[in-house]
């Protein structure tokens, strides 16, 4: 009965905001010391990519994004041009995320 | 002597940023502009007839910006911060505070895409600090039971709390990386937001204004600096622009923010921003009342400085 309880908690009563990205930034000494993380919906009917949000992250800074479920690409740029791309899909729970910022 | 008390008075009342004039009667729209200063009128001046390129779009006067019609993505006439122009590359939408939609009554925030609830789109609220301390170690809460955040920078702890140091007197350190300020978007009720004080000016005068309004407040320059390279890229590109500023007598009771610091003092405003295709007129009615009331009256004055300042800014926009 309590097991059938908690389960019950946790299936019906998802937290706010619990789902989404929670990132840190990694970049080598080519790159620039602050990155933009930008946060993009990633749909097929979407030719042209929709901008949800972004923000700005020093180098070893951490970020989240709190997201519906579904999927987005999360992409980080810097002003040297280091770039870092990544498609990813989120369901109820938080994904974690290293973005790794890589010179072109 | 009383000839240079007039004149300082005279000058004082010239200030543009003054209020000259405090609070508008019914029927009347609040507006403001850097020549002139705040006034009370029905509607706004219809540009030229002529003026066909310079319909709906930005600053006409005293001439008409002939450029204004070009999508932000081809021609920039200011230089852009280096995130704009790769975001350009990218997001079609970069110009917009997020995923956008002109369907409604106002042009707002789409919140098909956004988790939470809230039908205001708080956009980029950032906290400064200015302190007397070199270190001085800090914690800072969202004690509000449910929380719509959308981003935060650095990440919130389970609690919905940053820890970490003040260090250097104005930067954040969490986790051992230094922070300039600290960073989230969030959807808040309306419910609790005042909408009759405030004014209504072209998209450029509304930037300048809300820059004039963090000045009076004493916030740092680096704060000012972000707002301005912020929001002249992000502030979509509409002629009018109606704002209602929010400040602490509105924000400690719509998101309460809590710290473990004594001797600290906290200066809040969040601007409110009402898109108008056209000019406002007050014989066309709104479902958003236009304002009527000066803001001042309601702005947070810091008379005695505290050991820790934090300043936030923010920019908020309706959902559809």
């Amino acid at each position: 009965m309590k097991a059938a309880l908690i389960l019950f908690t946790f299936v019906s009563f998802p937290s706010w905001g619990a789902s989404g990205v929670k990132g840190s930034v990694i970049s080598p000494k080519e790159c620039s010391g602050t990155a933009m993380v930008w946060v993009s919906l990633d749909k097929d009917e979407y030719k042209e990519r929709l901008l949800l949000m972004h923000t700005e992250v020093p180098v070893g800074g951490t970020f989240q994004f709190y997201l519906k479920p579904g999927n987005y690409q999360i992409r980080a740029s810097d002003e040297k041009g280091c770039e870092f791309l990544k498609r990813i899909k989120v369901d109820k729970n938080v994904e974690q995320l290293q973005v790794k910022m890589e010179g072109k | 002597m009383k000839i240079l008390i007039s004149v300082l008075s005279l000058m004082f009342s010239l200030n543009v940023f003054s209020s000259a004039i405090m609070n508008c009667g019914p029927n009347q729209i609040r507006v403001w502009d850097q020549n002139l200063g705040y006034s009370c009128i029905q509607h706004f001046q219809t540009p030229p007839a002529d003026c066909v390129l310079c319909q709906g779009y930005q600053n006409y006067r005293p001439f008409p910006n002939w450029f204004a019609n070009f999508p932000p993505a081809v021609y920039q006439p200011t230089p852009m911060p280096w995130w704009a122009y790769q975001g350009n590359m990218y997001y079609p939408n970069l110009h917009y505070p997020g995923a956008w939609s002109n369907s409604g009554t106002y042009p707002g925030m789409n919140g098909q895409h956004y988790d939470g609830q809230g039908n205001v789109y708080a956009g980029k609220p950032n906290i400064y600090v200015e302190s007397i301390h070199e270190e001085k170690k800090f914690s800072l809460s969202f004690p509000a039971a449910e929380l719509s955040f959308l981003a935060t920078t650095p990440s919130l702890d389970e609690k919905n709390t940053w820890k970490g140091k003040i260090v250097n007197k104005d930067r954040f350190e969490v986790e051992d990386i230094h922070y300039d300020y600290l960073f989230y978007d969030i959807r808040l009720p309306k419910e609790k937001m005042q909408f009759e004080r405030g004014l209504c000016a072209t998209r450029d005068e509304a930037i300048k204004w809300m820059l004039g309004d963090l000045k009076e407040m004493k916030f740092p320059a680096i704060a000012l600096q972000d707002f301005e390279e912020h929001w002249k890229v992000k502030l979509p590109v509409y002629p009018f622009y109606c704002i209602y500023p929010q400040y602490n007598q509105q924000l400690d009771q719509v998101l309460p923010l809590s710290t473990n610091l004594e001797q600290v003092h906290f200066t809040r405003s969040l601007y409110v921003m009402i898109p108008h295709r056209k000019e406002p007129d007050v014989d066309e009615p709104q479902v958003i009342p236009f304002p009527v009331l000066d803001s001042v009256e309601i702005r947070p004055k810091t008379l005695i400085r505290h050991e820790t300042m934090f300043k936030e800014w923010g920019v908020a926009f309706l959902g559809e």
